[in-house]
């Protein structure tokens, strides 16, 4: 089979041609020796079945940073049949260098000019004919958001595939990209002369007025928190409620479908069908539409351009703590759920400042552990002011994770020149935000459903053997009277051990397992525990409940997204001995000052 | 006509017009290595036109463009390795 890869800078709309000339068939790929996921699909050129691969966005096709090594190896491992390089039209003066590196490694290639329409805008006339020519590479103008041009540009390679081109062998082009030099700025000089021509200036444009009320040195930033709160807002007013309706539908598909169905089978079946496996799988798909929500919003923030600029505006107090503005939008990201947060560290280039920031994004305190937090709250410290109780557990996660971050950064040095492209204000289209939320969910699926459905079973298991037993008679009660001279300084007794044990699968979980340990419904286990826990137990078991580790489904994020179980782990016992510590110092604090 | 010296794009002032005079050889086996052509990729090339748009708070980025139509927010720290000569008539301004 044929294999296309596409090239190109970053912010050339190189994932915009990538959708419209695959549809909506991308998958993700694990190529052996690549260290990250690539975006891969086949599609029929010409009835024919080629693969399709879009590789990192780069600069430098002889780079060291991250990706540029990712794409690097890609070439020198798999052969290429034709190259697709992207550029942006409007920058064709410094972008020209990618194909002119290209060009010396001999590879099959196809220019296409991306985002004709606002090079037009500028002024900016180039001419294709010439550009073939020189580069001895056909070369289009298109605009893969819009449509124009993609048809021609289309038939071209499909012209250049049925070519076939013997394509060159990876090891050749490995010996080629070692020998090959920098261009020389005089090389692209002539070729710009010859085919391209640049106003010196522009007149102003809407980015320039936009960013002097954005980037205002006094307004900027308090627009920005403003615009993050609205974010927040967004996800707490339409994503929550939409959690309860799919959790309403598999109720009302458990009671009406499933049960009924299941009913004729004995009791431990009954209870392991629902238990285990039902609750758990609609969990997951409970977090569906947050998750579309989020991506929809991350991506008019990156398609827009706003988080670019974002980032240039938090970075002065990040950089303090080895992070970056990026990281602080990710940060806020996390409280909607820390999953696609992660998922979202993707944008960083540096693997140091992304393993520092994902090691830090799950202190963020996220909509699953607000659940717990107001449950507690309203049960153990029932005459008070519960939202100043629930805002203080909003600062501790602040505090968590810029304490995180100011102790790890010596381990993770971030000392990657750090130089971020400003791409002008762009109107994403609904098709662009449509077609990545949708991606994104279907690749949170595919790997969240396993994990969780596995630990579901499991946390079934330990609570309902031996047979017959309930509460602290069986495995997982065992369990947590077991910890307790862990616990036990903290203020948490072995049943809320046992739901902080069942916690680690996900935060949902925690309130509805107190319901099956204490063997009581919902109103009755407030009760309990107002009766049994005090306001500093369970704001000790709140901290506890904040801190350590987040849920099954962020840990397989984190592994899935660094590939290191080192590091995987290393994030996992840290949450815990710093969630222990915290509680800790709280819980025997307070004891303290009542002695006094 | 007196020659206006070099200074680094970190000392330029805002809404000053400059073009790039050199990008400093950042040495190799460092984590600037390759650093001088990642620039030249954005557009930091030798001649061409450079300008400060704003600075961010508290120390942060530099907001600059580049020729025509390449913006770029910058750290300070990086932007003294390219030094730019502010074009003739327009420093008093």
């Amino acid at each position: 089979m044929k294999r296309i890869a596409l090239l190109g800078m970053p912010n050339t709309g190189k994932s915009t041609f990538f959708n419209r000339i695959t549809g909506m068939s991308a998958s993700v790929g694990n190529w052996p020796g690549i260290t990250v996921d690539l975006l891969q699909a086949r599609v029929k050129i010409d009835h024919e079945e080629m693969e399709i691969v879009d590789l990192p966005g780069i600069y430098d096709l002889q780079g060291i940073a991250d990706d540029e090594k990712i794409v690097r190896n890609f070439l020198e491992n798999y052969a290429i049949d034709l190259v697709i390089i992207v550029l942006n039209a409007s920058q064709i003066d410094r972008q020209i260098r990618l194909p002119l590196q290209l060009n010396s490694l001999g590879l099959s290639a196809i220019l296409l000019l991306n985002m004709a329409d606002e090079a037009e805008g500028y002024g900016i006339c180039i001419d294709t004919k010439q550009l073939t020519e020189q580069l001895s590479m056909p070369t289009f103008l298109i605009s893969a958001k819009h449509g124009q041009g993609y048809l021609k540009a289309y038939a071209a390679i499909s012209k250049k595939l049925s070519e076939n081109i013997v394509s060159i062998s990876p090891q050749t082009l490995a010996m080629q990209l070692d020998k090959s030099g920098d261009i020389p700025p005089s090389a692209i000089a002539e070729i710009l002369d010859a085919a391209v021509e640049i106003p010196a200036q522009i007149s102003i444009t809407w980015t320039e007025r936009i960013d002097r009320l954005l980037l205002h040195p006094i307004l900027g930033l308090p627009l920005f928190f403003g615009g993050m709160f609205a974010v927040f807002w967004l996800i707490w007013a339409i994503g929550l409620p939409s959690q309860d309706i799919v959790k309403n539908l598999a109720e009302w598909f458990l009671k009406n479908c499933l049960a009924p169905a299941i009913a004729p089978f004995p009791d431990l079946v009954r209870d392991f069908v629902i238990n285990g496996l039902w609750n758990g799988i609609s969990t997951v798909a409970s977090f569906v539409p947050l998750i579309v929500l989020f991506f929809i919003i991350m991506a008019v923030l990156e398609d827009s351009g706003y988080l670019s600029r974002s980032a240039y505006l938090m970075d002065g107090i990040m950089a303090r703590l080895g992070l970056d503005g990026r990281s602080f939008v990710m940060q806020m990201m996390g409280f909607g759920c820390n999953v696609p947060a992660l998922m979202g560290t993707r944008v960083m280039r540096s693997q140091s400042l992304r393993l520092l920031t994902m090691l830090t994004i799950p202190f963020s305190l996220c909509s699953a552990r607000l659940q717990v937090f107001v449950f507690i709250i309203v049960a153990t410290f029932p005459n008070g002011n519960g939202a100043l109780v629930l805002f203080s557990l909003y600062l501790l996660s602040f505090v968590a994770a810029i304490a995180t971050a100011a102790i790890f950064q010596g381990t993770f040095p971030n000392d990657e020149p750090f130089v971020l492209e400003l791409p002008p204000y762009r109107f994403p289209t609904w098709k662009q935000v449509a077609l990545r939320g949708w991606g994104e969910v279907r690749t949170f699926l595919s790997r969240a459903s396993g994990f969780i459905t596995f630990g579901c079973i499991a946390v079934w298991l330990i609570t309902s053997l031996p047979v017959g037993a309930v509460g602290l008679e069986t495995i997982g009660g065992h369990i947590g009277t077991f910890l307790s001279p862990i616990m036990q300084p903290i203020g948490i007794d072995p049943y809320l051990t046992l739901a902080l044990i069942f916690g680690f699968i996900a935060k949902e979980i925690v309130i509805g397992s107190l319901a099956v340990i204490y063997g009581l419904g919902a109103i009755g286990v407030g009760d309990r525990l107002t009766e049994t826990v005090t306001f500093t137990q369970g704001y000790s078991f709140c901290i506890f409940c904040l801190l350590y580790t987040p849920c099954l489904t962020t840990i397989v994020t984190l592994f899935n997204e660094t590939k290191s179980w080192r590091f995987t782990l290393l994030s996992l016992v840290y949450s815990l001995g710093l969630a222990w510590l915290a509680s800790f110092l709280f819980y025997q604090g307070v004891q303290l000052l009542e002695l006094l | 006509m007196k020659k206006i010296k070099p200074i680094t794009l970190a000392e330029l002032k805002p809404r000053i017009p400059a073009r790039v005079a050199n990008i400093v050889d950042c040495g190799e086996n460092t984590t600037l290595e390759r650093f001088p052509q990642r620039l030249e990729a954005m557009g930091v090339v030798r001649d061409r036109p450079i300008e400060v748009l704003r600075q961010a708070q508290f120390g942060g980025l530099l907001h600059i463009r580049v020729g025509t139509t390449t913006e770029l927010a910058i750290r300070r720290q990086e932007a003294q390795y390219i030094t730019v000569i502010p074009i003739e008539g327009t420093q008093s301004k």
